[in-house]
């Protein structure tokens, strides 16, 4: 019960759409997220322990930084594989709300800082409409990952600084989808639900060589999130039950690796611009497969295929102090898809997407700070012909097995967000 | 601070709703093309009524082909589609039970009727007409032309919407001033044939077929000059599961035993009577060679006494002429010796030498002359009737006793000589052989067998007919009374109506060509679309359809086609029906109606 509840607990809190490419989730710091999701390198602040753990050992103060940011998403599909057809369906995903929570504190007299950060890197909330014509593929899936990360970071010089976070992943998985089974008792349906857990780390370095100019590295493991003895449940027919005996599954999802460098100039007192690059470990995301503790439909696993490839990210952005309190603040990113040619599932319907964003922070008094930040996500218009999803194996056009559903996809999201920070 | 936070919140939140709906631009604006679908009236048999599992039913009357086409055409300018809409529920078929449902039954889905609801003969629940979907369960082609369908003594089905008891159903259609129609009729024409397993209904004449089509197609075309239409065609019924569910060879045997035991179950009723109509036949071929040769020994002796006579005659005659006598002398002479004793017994001495076996070369002449005799037509006839007047005097006892004795004795003697008796033998062997090779004498292995049916006796001369594999027996069988057939209690015979024979689903084929030659001349010639559904089902029966990871085939209750009747399909299956008319269509008329795509919105064959 308790573990149902804990579940529970963090899809309310945690489901966020997949709003950065993937499943991965970009919003931990809405100062960042407000200057286009840029944070390796710029001066530290709470949000730090996330982008860049290196930076935290040049703060010269202790804080304490919370945020969330609601997100409104919508994923739309055209059966574009059907000449003359007309039907389109929608996501209707819930509001996902990640969050953070960091708090970093040192000696005043020491080169050390330590902190802690609780944050939501990954998640994935898509809801289709019922009965969408992909519904035997996925009706729901809610993914969510809460990353705890306790960190070190150590001031080398007064230009140099460098940290390590061990992270600690928990979260759960929740699937469901229909099944292509007519009953006298309503919809036949299956639902996975199941909690994962996993470890990694987070490291960083800060070079801040000049007053102009600074430059951070980060790197962010990959987690595995391994799901063991999730629940499976079968809502089938009597006479169709002797097919679907599992009732336990394991699985294991690969959360990538992010590898960030990132360039912050300072022209002058009031301006500070900054470019990134990210590499995304997707590589490593090669299938979905769930083993079955019994027998499903005469199979002990069910196997997709999923062959991401590693994925770049660049962003840019940049924030004026207009006001001694006041902040403005603007950036733009690209994000590459790691979903190729024909493995565009209903789960992650992925494209590239062009992130626009914009924020204010506003000095309230000496110790607190309010962050605003807008994000708005246009995801390309992406077509994956049956074909197409033949060849990358997600159709089975023998057995008529199929992951995917061809067809046109969309996705926006509009993303605002609020954080406040105490600094001490 | 909290007014401005309040209301930046209710921007944004604004803002995201109105921006959060993503558009795909390349979704396509349909097209009527060249047709009018603003009024569309569908014509048709129990398939266009959405008749399915054997019922007309609420749940599939709502997802009938038409409904579902009208749903299609609305973005290409249709306009409303009323159907004659049932009460909720069970449904009724013709013959009053409910829909077919599947229940476990012994540890497997079996299709079991409900209760049937006869409310559903009353009005339609959606008020009065007129009414778009006209299809009639039953239906055949004339009917939709025949006044008086909708009355009492018409079709219940037509009679509980029909505007008046004397109307028709094209009338019905043509009065709502249509644009466009939809024909899919003639099934019945063959299927009520098919489905009693060639016993009930006959099959439509052909010519009566072509004039109901010209009919129906006439009187709309003079209705609406300018409409447009689409026409279906019949499908195989041999694809479809009525025929296909219960396989020709389910007749299993496990043991030999019991093999053993039907084997020579058959084998006392059948061989006994194999043998005794040999037997009598060998008994007739023996009587009539005896018979002949009784009649011929009789006549070959009158006709050696008339050419001996001839001879001595001749013989005196011309010793008379040498004698220097006058021809009547010589004659008068000559008649005189034979009339003598000594001429007598001449004679009599003579024929018996040339009817002996083995006569001396000086008289082979007069040999020669009998045989020649013997063969005349006249001869020949002669000894026909009196051989068949003989047998059928001896049939009939009317013989002298000690004649039919001695003729009885001779055909006796030839009837139990081995070689007689050995032919017989052979010939009930070489008969049996035949009736087994023909499937009239069945033939079982452990394993599967073909059942074997009761057929006409004009169909088999042992009114048994071991079905083959390009045989069929109806889904009907499967329901079959334990009264009827019921192997371990000896009833091993099927029924002929449980079963479609070589012969009649020949005569099927036959029908369904000329019906669909019929309807695609109609379509084509008077520039309607052609839907060819009959190709459609052929398709899918060689290469199931898979639609979004589901597979659509010909298989019963698996297959996600056809209801659980075997015949009517499911909401899928008409979907997959629609589909097929908005292909023509849009191939006929230069239009774009949207097809189906999303086909988890239609039902199949529920699973208890």
């Amino acid at each position: 019960m308790r573990k149902k509840i804990f579940t529970l607990l963090a899809a309310i809190l945690v489901s966020g759409s997949s709003f950065a490419a993937g499943f991965q989730v970009l919003l931990q710091g809405n100062r960042q997220t407000g200057m286009g999701n840029v944070g390796v390198g710029l001066r530290p602040d709470a949000s730090s322990l996330f982008f860049n753990p290196g930076a935290i050992g040049m703060m010269n103060n202790n804080s304490i930084a919370v945020g969330f940011n609601p997100i409104f998403s919508k994923n739309v599909y055209y059966d574009s594989e059907v000449l003359n057809s007309t039907y389109t369906a929608e996501t209707d995903n819930p509001l996902g709300t990640p969050f953070y929570a960091y708090g970093v504190f040192g000696p005043a007299d020491s080169n050390f800082k330590f902190g802690l950060g609780v944050y939501t890197p990954y998640g994935s909330s898509v809801n289709w409409e019922e009965g969408w014509k992909g519904e035997n593929q996925l009706d729901e899936i809610q993914l969510a990952a809460i990353y705890f990360q306790p960190t070190v970071s150590y001031k080398i010089s007064d230009n140099l600084s460098i940290g390590a976070g061990f992270v600690y992943m928990t979260g759960g998985v929740n699937l469901q989808r229909s099944l292509p089974i007519a009953s006298q008792s309503g919809p036949a349906t299956v639902e996975l639900d199941g909690n994962a857990s996993g470890i990694g780390f987070n490291a960083g370095i800060l070079f801040m060589p000049s007053e102009k100019f600074s430059i951070g590295f980060n790197y962010r493991s990959k987690v595995s999130a391994e799901v063991e003895d999730g629940d499976v449940t079968f809502n089938v027919p009597e006479a169709a039950a002797a097919l679907f005996e599992a009732n336990k599954f394991n699985a294991e999802l690969p959360l990538p690796s992010n590898t960030t460098l990132g360039l912050v100039f300072y022209p002058n007192d009031q301006l500070t611009l900054s470019v990134e690059g990210t590499l995304v470990g997707w590589s490593v995301y090669e299938e979905l497969r769930f083993d079955w503790n019994a027998p499903v439909n005469g199979e002990r696993a069910a196997v997709s295929p999923r062959n991401y490839e590693n994925s770049v990210t660049l962003r840019i952005g940049g924030e004026y102090m207009a006001t001694d309190a006041l902040a403005l603040r603007a950036g733009f990113y690209y994000d590459e898809t790691p979903v190729q040619e024909g493995y565009m599932t209903p789960e992650t319907p992925d494209s590239d997407r062009l992130g626009f964003t914009a924020g204010l922070g506003y000095a309230l008094n000496e110790k607190f700070q309010l962050d605003l930040s807008f994000l708005f996500i246009e995801g390309k218009e992406r077509e994956m012909t049956r074909q197409q999803a033949i060849e990358a194996g997600t159709i089975d056009p023998a057995t008529g097995s199929q992951d995917v559903i061809p067809g046109t996809y969309k996705l926006r999201a509009f993303i605002p967000g609020v954080g406040l920070s105490y600094n001490f | 601070m909290n007014q401005i936070l309040k209301h930046t919140t209710i921007f944004v939140l604004g803002w995201a709703v109105m921006a959060c709906d993503p558009e795909i631009d390349a979704v396509p604006n349909p097209q009527p093309g060249e047709a009018d679908f603003s009024t569309y009236v569908a014509l048709g048999n129990s398939l266009t009524a959405g008749y399915a599992d054997n019922a007309l039913y609420r749940e599939a009357q709502e997802k009938s082909y038409p409904a579902i086409l009208a749903m299609q055409f609305s973005e290409v300018g249709g306009g409303e589609f009323k159907q004659p809409l049932v009460p909720e529920g069970n449904g009724v078929s013709g013959s009053g039970s409910g829909k077919l449902e599947l229940a476990i039954i012994g540890g497997s889905p079996f299709p079991v009727p409900t209760t049937g609801d006869p409310n559903v003969f009353g009005t339609p629940v959606n008020g009065p007409g007129p009414y778009n979907n006209l299809g009639v369960p039953g239906a055949k082609a004339e009917n939709l032309i025949t006044p008086g369908y909708g009355s009492d003594q018409g079709n219940p089905f037509f009679a509980r919407f029909a505007s008046a008891p004397t109307t028709t159903v094209v009338a019905d259609a043509i009065a709502q001033n249509p644009t466009f129609f939809t024909l899919w009729i003639g099934n019945n024409d063959v299927l009520g044939y098919a489905t009693s397993g060639g016993e009930g209904e006959t099959i439509t004449d052909q010519a009566d077929f072509g004039q109901a089509i010209n009919g129906i197609v006439g009187a709309l075309k003079q209705g609406n000059p300018a409409i447009g239409g689409a026409i279906a065609n019949i499908v195989d019924i041999t694809k479809i599961p009525f025929f296909n569910v219960v396989p020709w060879n389910a007749f299993a045997l496990e043991s030999q035993g019991q093999v053993d035991q039907l084997t020579a179950g058959f084998a006392a009723q059948i061989d006994p009577a194999v043998s005794s109509e040999v037997e009598k036949g060998a008994r007739e071929q023996i009587t009539f060679v005896v018979a002949n040769q009784a009649v011929t020994d009789q006549v070959r002796t009158g006709v050696a006494q008339e050419v001996v006579t001839g001879f001595i005659f001749q013989r005196e005659f011309e010793a008379a002429k040498v004698n220097g006598a006058t021809d009547e002398e010589a004659e008068a002479e000559a008649n005189t010796y034979l009339g003598s004793a000594e001429g007598q017994q001449e004679l009599s001495e003579t024929v018996m030498t040339v009817l002996s076996e083995e006569p001396p070369a000086e008289l082979q002449p007069l040999v020669d002359q009998v045989d020649a005799a013997m063969e005349t037509d006249d001869i020949q006839n002669t000894i026909e009737q009196k051989t068949e007047a003989l047998i059928e005097a001896l049939n009939n006892d009317m013989l002298p006793p000690e004649q039919a004795d001695l003729l009885n004795a001779a055909i006796d003697s030839i009837y139990m000589t081995p070689e007689t008796q050995a032919g017989i033998e052979a010939e009930v062997g070489n008969q049996i052989a035949q009736l087994k090779a023909a499937g009239f004498y069945p033939v079982f292995e452990t394993g599967p067998n073909g059942f074997v049916v009761e057929v006409d006796l004009e169909v088999s001369p042992t009114g048994l007919k071991q079905i083959t594999a390009n045989e069929k027996m109806l889904l009907s069988f499967a329901s079959i009374g334990e009264d009827e057939f019921n192997p371990e209690a000896g009833l091993v015979l099927v029924p002929d109506q449980y079963a479609l024979d070589a012969s009649e689903i020949a005569a099927i084929e036959e029908a369904r060509t000329s019906f669909n030659n019929t309807l695609q001349t109609t379509a084509t010639s008077s520039g309607f679309a052609f839907v060819d559904i009959a190709d459609l089902f052929d398709q899918v029966a060689n290469n199931p359809l898979i639609i979004d990871g589901t597979t659509y085939s010909v298989e019963f209750v698996t297959g996600n086609i056809f209801s659980l009747d075997g015949v009517h399909l499911t909401q899928a299956g008409y979907a997959i029906v629609a589909n097929e008319f908005i292909k023509a269509i849009n191939a006929t008329y230069d239009s774009s109606v949207s097809p189906v795509s999303n086909f988890n919105q239609f039902t199949t064959v529920k699973l208890p």
